[in-house]
């Protein structure tokens, strides 16, 4: 067993690697890291690469809901214009909403992580390149496919928020809303992904000394973004499943009149939907964290107030998303704790504008007015004013009027784009030297900025009069008589001045913006990282970080890593790979082997695309093919991840040796695959949520008496299968056999694990069954059998990987050594066996215990 | 036709405006406090900078000062929550349901009789006395919104939200339905009068009393022959659907189509005519068969049903 | 010398390849080299390939047809009696040879008495739905009408068993027991006469309705707006005289009734309920409103119709066969709220109230 404690970095003594590196290793590390040439490129991996289209494709979608937008002012700018159809004008905000929403901010954000982590950590890449490169193209696919259903009709009319039953079948008949839920699928693929890979990136992939108080403060708010996401997204994903199951099959969750409530959704979307503004903000205020000491070219004022105050903006997130449900009679407690919770979210956000102001006030220059920092000025007071509008609406009393008005549109706009595009332009003519040969143009930069402002602010400030003056949202007309008119016209001059401002980035983008290596090596003197001279491989060594400013405080440090005397200056194993540290004070620990381009991941999105969309418009029998290609894409791709310890032990320098392959809990799988159980926990919860809500709100339609429920017996047996598939799976880790050889118990248990837990799921269904439990009748009924549908999907993937498990024995991949794949097996494997429990305690426990 | 927030007609109303003035004031306050701090920041001489420079700033600034200005507003806030919940003895108010529907409003009143009876898209009620909405839905979720009254509440299928009001300034009210109802959600308003008592009763007297109009006029004959009345009422006649609106008083309300039209013949023409142009969606079947000269009979006698 | 297989190679060949075959099919055309001529025999090998394609394209293109429980003694009338004027021409009956001029037909069209063995149900009903290209068998006339392919499709299907005098009597039904005129006699065929009911329950009882209303109807039919393969080809030829001579008749016919199954009593209260004051939960007017007494003369009776033409009528209209004509359309309205057991409640409902007799109207 390898020391996985992480070796002890002696931060004071010489360099590492002291000696001239033999040039022969820079042209190696370019070729292993090299993109496929021609059109291969779609095959790559690469974080720039993947990090760039992923960016693209978010700033395409920004663009696109942009003239959406400008349409509808353009329809509003005059009363009882008749451009655009009701019909039209109801999908155009629904598209716009979900687009910007999903499509974009969250995407961006996302993209911002993929490109500047590694960078900022001086990682080779992040730890899971192809998973991140799946995540981009089922993005890409599934988002385009949502997009453009707006071109012929059949896009969704429910709002972004498409809450039933306006969005039942009932009300919305046809695939339209199906094509949102499609869409929304995909992005909770891809921002679980995302977040999977970001975690794990960065309390794992970090250079070595960078413990977690020289963190960036990026890096900390991508950190925070993720948990959010985790923890966030299964809310979402549950109700999507909810409203496609009740819209395909007629298993009621949402239906009043079978015992269900509208308001289950409300609750499940906004545990959600509040969080996300936060997940969108956080990330943009990092960035912000980061550009302004480099413009004030001093430190962080208050760096630890606002780590705390990033802590504490993703902790009170999650307790505010009532305040989206004022109106809709909840208890005067519940709204009052709701209120005080939705006022505390402010203090976090007083403190970082007031560490912004003091980092500028702290500068001993004067500031220049570059496109970044003019950006960051405009969010400054773009922001101000959404975070006192906010409070405002965070007063029950005051949004009864406000809720559902041209206010809230007002408000939502402040937050978001000053608080998360602003930034987003700052981050990218503050950024882009790093990715690009040449700079931005600063005139057309200052351009954009004063249009966009100015247009901004004309467009969005009279949206607060004409709120208070009675125009709801999401209306495609009003009449002359309401005198809306004149607030209306401005506002949609000022959007022009908006898209007139973006068409010049665009502008500015096209002729200035260069793919390449050798630009400018950090034009603006800042000390982070990401600004450290890099090629395709990253950094050419991984430094020893010793400040939060590495640039600032260790002189010479560029030269040193570019002349390979730091960590890792070659590639030891021969392949891609990077260094592993220990998350906390960042001590080497392992040399990570990492996968190259490939086609598996591209297929595995594409056919996942394919099945869903296929399901969208009924078409089973090919969707169901297309699924299951896209499972063995999946398998084909991870067969040569689990590369065993044969290249290793590795010297990296400085006296270090590491091991290439390291199972147990210090692996990156390993905590990715916790991530995994942790979101899939996050899912059950909700799911368990839901159920206690449900009973709270209509009672009645849960069992009267003992003849109407499961047997206990049944829940038994079910019980029992359930231990003793936990007994093989926990028995087949024991079985391995040294290396070399095979013990042929291995797969027997593995296989026998697979079979006792699919028969406990079924033994449950069929006592469901058999009882007269029908989930088209009540919402109790299709709630017991969503606990199925939960278990049966972590089961079907144990049994997807238990086969694969077997696969690999077969083929003399496995064994007690090489035992990742087995490992993460059973870990999945345990987390399900255990929710499987848990919900046969709430469905068999809980009715008995209410019945007494 | 007042549809703000600012023409408040009742006490609950003129709270809320004088928390929103309170509010408004203080942001633009606070907001200009960042401007100069930040204009402080950028542009001042190196001692005033200094002195912004320290992390106490960030303390007092980002914490001290919010926690402090928000408590007192939350208590503010608290205080004019609690005054939302009016204490009514039952048989003091005045009781009406309403219930929001794809994209109109259905009103049911107690006559002084008893008896119960419906009217549509138009709220009449007395000033200077409690009134309780029973508000609910009967497809999909709707929002009850009269700015002057102060506030909105939700109307959700399955579940009946209580709202509690008293208006003193007698007067015309304009109202939306303020949540996303689907296709003609921009077109569902409602007009409310509120009048002294006396005023009210003679129209609760009024309202309740049958339709009144001829026997044999030739509209009536066109509306009972093809069908109308089996989605509207008109009390006093065979008409008897109660699907669409209640029709029995039409023509002396503010509105038709729930706020679409000003009540005139002519408008009642347009709208037989082409409603699906006026209000993309409604619910109401086309009468393309009908002629020009049965319309013109129909509207005239729906805009005598005063 | 070998030469390699490379992606570039292959995708060069196959277009290659492809062009290739674009020219030779071009060729082909433009040379007038093949004869068309329906005069002689399809060769030998374009034969089986033709055959062949036709007999697997049914195939895979009906495998997804639902198949509907008709009773047949329901249907059979119908599809006899419209197999008699449309098809018998082409395809032959037991007691009609095929028309010479169309046995010159290729391919030529088979006799069905025996060739209608070689398909199955759902098979044959596709067939006669969608037709087939380049031969002269034409899709079907009515859009949205599968009910009436149904008919045809089941007839044809107990055709190779029949006799020819079960033939003769399905295929006639009432006509030659009236005195009336060959017009009259050619309706008869289903619908009621004086001494007769309709032939079957799906064909509406006709005498005593509303004139205006038949006119109506047979004007829609006439005008290609209301949709039906079976009465539109039948009153394509007729003037406006024949239409209201038809539409008097029929309106002072007295036909005898047609006794109504038996029905359960909740059904019936259910029925009487939609019909008099309608579902206001599920937006359903009441019917009695425009069907009732003081309704328009537009509007049809509807006491005493059969049940099954009523449940039928508003099935179609419920999945969109009955909304092109502008009195359709307010029907369709109303139909695509009801749930297949309310529409069958109020179609009973109707089906026992009793008949206002023709001769009152």
């Amino acid at each position: 067993m390898p020391d996985i404690r992480g070796a002890n970095v002696n931060a004071s003594s010489a360099l590492p690697n002291p000696a001239p590196r033999d040039p022969q290793e820079k042209e190696e590390l370019l070729r292993i890291w090299a993109s496929p040439p021609g059109w291969r490129l779609i095959s790559d991996v690469n974080n720039r690469v993947i990090g760039l289209l992923y960016m693209g494709a978010a700033l395409t979608f920004f663009v696109l809901a942009g003239i959406l937008a400008l349409v509808m002012r353009t329809q509003l700018a005059v009363p009882e214009n008749s451009l655009v159809s009701q019909e039209l004008y109801n999908q155009l905000f629904t598209v716009h909403g979900t687009t910007m929403m999903f499509l974009f901010a969250v995407p961006a954000v996302e993209a911002l992580g993929v490109l500047l982590l590694p960078q900022m950590l001086a990682a080779r890449d992040l730890p899971f390149p192809r998973l991140g490169a799946f995540a981009v193209w089922a993005y890409i696919i599934g988002g385009t496919v949502f997009f453009s259903t707006i071109f012929y009709d059949l896009a969704p009319q429910g709002g972004w928020f498409m809450y039933p039953p306006l969005t039942l079948s009932e009300y919305s008949p046809g695939n339209n809303a199906d094509f949102w839920l499609l869409g929304i699928g995909f992005i909770e693929i891809s921002a679980i992904a995302g977040a999977i890979e970001i975690i794990v990136g960065v309390l794992r992939t970090r250079p070595p000394g960078m413990s977690l108080d020289k963190l960036p403060v990026f890096a900390w708010a991508m950190l925070i973004f993720a948990g959010m996401i985790v923890v966030a997204f299964p809310a979402v994903i549950l109700a999507t499943m909810l409203l496609e199951i009740e819209r395909s099959f007629g298993w009621v969750f949402f239906s009043a009149e079978h015992g269900g409530d509208p308001l289950l959704w409300q609750h499940l979307f906004w545990f959600f939907g509040h969080p996300e503004v936060y997940i969108i903000f956080l990330p943009a205020a990092g960035l912000v964290s980061m550009m302004v000491p480099t413009i004030a070219r001093t430190p962080l004022v208050g760096h630890k107030l606002i780590v705390v105050a990033l802590i504490a903006t993703g902790f009170f997130s999650f307790g505010l998303w009532v305040h989206h449900m004022f109106t809709t009679g909840i208890p005067a407690l519940s709204m009052a704790f709701f209120s005080a919770a939705s006022m505390a979210v402010a203090i976090p956000s007083g403190v970082q504008i007031f560490s912004w102001i003091a980092t500028l006030a702290s500068s001993r220059q004067r500031i220049a007015f570059t496109p970044p920092a003019l950006f960051i000025l405009g969010m400054l007071f773009i922001f101000t004013v959404g975070g006192l509008t906010g409070v405002m609406v965070a007063m029950v009393p005051f949004d009864w009027q406000a809720h559902d008005t041209y206010f809230i549109v007002a408000h939502l706009h402040y937050v978001l784009i000053g608080g998360m595009v602003f930034p987003l332009f700052a981050t990218y003519y503050y950024w882009a030297p790093m990715l690009s040969r040449r700079l931005l143009s600063e005139r057309m930069g200052k351009w954009c900025f004063w249009l966009m402002f100015i247009g901004f602010n004309v467009a969005f400030l009279p949206m607060h009069v004409v709120g208070l003056a009675g125009m709801p949202r999401r209306v495609w007309t009003y009449g002359t008589e309401s005198g809306f008119g004149i607030y209306n016209l401005v506002s949609t001059l000022g959007s022009y001045l908006i898209g007139i401002g973006v068409l010049i980035f665009i502008i500015d983008l096209v002729r200035n913006f260069r793919v390449g290596a050798s630009g400018p090596v950090n034009p603006w003197k800042a000390g982070t990282l990401e600004w450290l001279p890099g090629d395709v491989y990253s950094t050419r060594s991984i430094p020893i970080v010793k400040s939060r400013e590495p640039l600032w405080d260790q002189p010479g440090l560029t030269e040193e890593v570019e002349r390979g005397q730091h960590y890792l200056p070659n590639a030891p194993t021969g392949g891609r790979e990077t260094l592993i540290t220990s998350p906390i004070e960042a001590k080497p620990q392992y040399v990570m082997q990492m996968p190259g381009p490939g086609w598996a991941h591209v297929v595995a999105a594409v056919l996942t695309a394919a099945c869903f969309l296929l399901l969208t418009i009924k078409a089973v029998t090919i969707a169901l093919v297309c699924g299951v290609g896209a499972i063995v894409a999946c398998l084909v791709w991870v067969w040569e991840l689990d590369k065993g310890p044969g290249a290793g032990p590795v010297d990296i320098g400085g006296g270090i040796k590491l091991p290439v392959y390291v199972p147990g809990s210090s692996g990156h799988s390993w905590w990715a695959m916790v991530i995994v159980m942790l979101v899939a926990g996050s899912l059950f919860f909700s799911y368990i949520f839901s159920y206690l809500y449900v009973w709270t709100v209509s009672p009645e339609y849960w069992p009267q008496g003992e003849n109407q429920l499961p047997s206990l017996e049944r829940g038994f047996t079910s019980a029992l299968l359930f231990a003793l598939a936990w007994l093989a799976f926990w028995a087949s880790r024991k079985s391995l056999a040294q290396p070399g050889s095979k013990n042929p118990l291995t797969p027997l248990l593995v296989l026998g694990g697979v079979l006792l837990s699919v028969a406990g799921v079924g033994n449950e269904v069929h006592a469901y069954y058999q009882v007269g439990i029908d989930p088209t009748e009540s919402t109790y009924a299709a709630l017991v059998y969503m606990a199925s549908v939960l278990n049966g999907q972590v089961i079907l993937a144990v049994v997807i990987m238990g086969l694969f498990v077997v696969a690999r024995h077969v083929a003399g991949k496995l064994d007690a050594v090489r035992c990742i794949s087995l490992e993460n097996t059973n870990l999945l494997a345990y987390y399900a066996l255990a929710q499987a429990l848990v919900s046969l305690l709430l469905i068999h426990g809980f009715p008995r215990g209410v019945l007494g | 036709m007042n549809q703000s927030v600012y023409s408040s007609a009742g006490s609950y109303a003129e709270t809320i405006v004088q928390l929103t003035h309170i509010m408004f004031v203080a942001a633009a306050v606070i907001t200009l406090l960042v401007v100069v701090l930040t204009a402080i920041a950028l542009f001042a001489k190196p001692s005033w900078k200094s002195k912004l420079s320290k992390e106490r700033v960030v303390v007092w600034g980002g914490i001290a000062f919010p926690v402090v200005t928000l408590t007192i507003l939350l208590i503010y806030g608290f205080m004019v929550l609690s005054m939302a919940d009016l204490q009514i003895e039952e048989d003091e108010s005045v009781q009406i349901s309403v219930v929001g529907e794809q994209w109109w409003w259905r009103f049911t009143y107690t006559a002084e009789d008893g008896t119960t009876f419906e009217t549509a898209n138009e709220l009449r009620i007395p000033t200077d006395k409690p009134i309780v909405l029973r508000l609910t839905s009967a497809d999909v979720i709707h929002s009850f919104w009269i700015p002057a009254y102060g506030g909105k509440l939700d109307m959700i299928p399955g579940r009946e939200n209580v709202m509690k009001i008293e208006v003193n300034k007698p007067g015309v009210y304009r109202g939306q339905c303020a949540e996303y109802c689907g296709g003609a959600h921009a077109l569902m308003s409602m007009y409310s009068v509120a009048m002294p008592q006396e005023e009210f009763d003679a129209w609760l007297k009024s309202e309740s009393a049958d339709a009144a109009s001829s026997a044999d006029a030739k509209g009536k004959q066109i509306f009972l022959g093809n069908g109308c009345g089996s989605c509207h009422t008109i009390r006093g006649t065979t008409a008897s659907g109660t699907i669409g609106p209640d029709l029995t008083h039409v023509g002396s309300r503010i509105s038709l189509a729930a706020g679409t039209l000003r009540t005139s013949k002519e408008n009642f023409a347009g709208w037989i005519a082409n409603h699906k142009q006026i209000k993309p969606e409604n619910k109401m079947p086309g009468y393309d068969y009908l002629s020009d000269v049965d319309v013109e009979q129909l509207a005239t006698f729906l805009s005598e049903l005063k | 010398m070998t030469i390699e297989l490379t992606a570039k190679r292959i995708l060069i060949t196959l277009i290659g390849l492809i062009g290739a075959a674009v020219v030779v099919a071009l060729l082909i055309a433009y040379s007038g080299l093949y004869n068309i001529a329906a005069s002689r025999e399809h060769p030998a090998w374009l034969d089986w390939f033709l055959t062949v394609g036709m007999q697997e394209s049914v195939k895979k293109n009906s495998s997804d047809v639902d198949v509907v429980p008709w009773e047949l003694n329901r249907v059979l009338p119908l599809g006899a009696a419209h197999f008699q004027t449309g098809c018998a021409v082409c395809h032959g009956a037991p007691d009609i040879r095929i028309n010479p001029v169309f046995d010159h037909m290729l391919p030529s069209p088979p006799p069905l008495s025996k060739h209608a063995a070689d398909w199955k149900p759902p098979q044959l009903f596709w067939i006669i739905k969608h037709g087939f290209q380049f031969t002269g068998m034409p899709g079907w006339s009515g859009d949205g009408r599968d009910d009436e392919v149904w008919a045809v499709a089941l007839f044809v299907d107990a055709l190779p068993e029949m006799s020819e005098q079960e033939y003769v009597t399905l295929a006639n039904g009432n006509a030659g027991s009236s005195e009336s005129s060959a017009l009259i006699n050619h309706c008869s065929r289903c619908h009621g006469t004086q001494q007769a009911a309709s032939t079957s329950p799906l064909v509406p009882r006709l005498g005593g309705q509303k004139p205006q209303y038949l006119l109506r109807s047979l004007q829609e039919y006439n005008d290609n707006v209301r949709q039906s393969g079976i009465m539109e080809p039948l009153v394509n030829d007729l003037e406006k005289a024949d239409l209201a001579q038809l539409a008097q008749y029929y309106a002072r016919l007295d036909e005898p009734a047609q006794s109504p199954p038996e029905f359960d009593g909740a059904l019936l209260e259910e029925g009487r309920t939609l019909a008099e004051v309608g579902d206001r939960q599920k937006l359903i007017p009441a019917c009695a409103q425009c069907h009732g007494a003081a309704s328009s003369p537009d509007f049809p009776a509807l006491d005493g119709q059969h049940y099954a033409y009523l449940r039928n009528q508003l099935i179609l209209w419920s999945q969109g066969g009955r909304q092109e004509t502008a009195h359709g359309k307010l029907m369709a309205f109303v139909s695509r709220n009801l749930s297949l057991d309310q529409m069958e409640a109020v179609s009973a409902w109707y089906a026992t109230r009793p008949v206002a007799s023709g001769a009152s109207r």
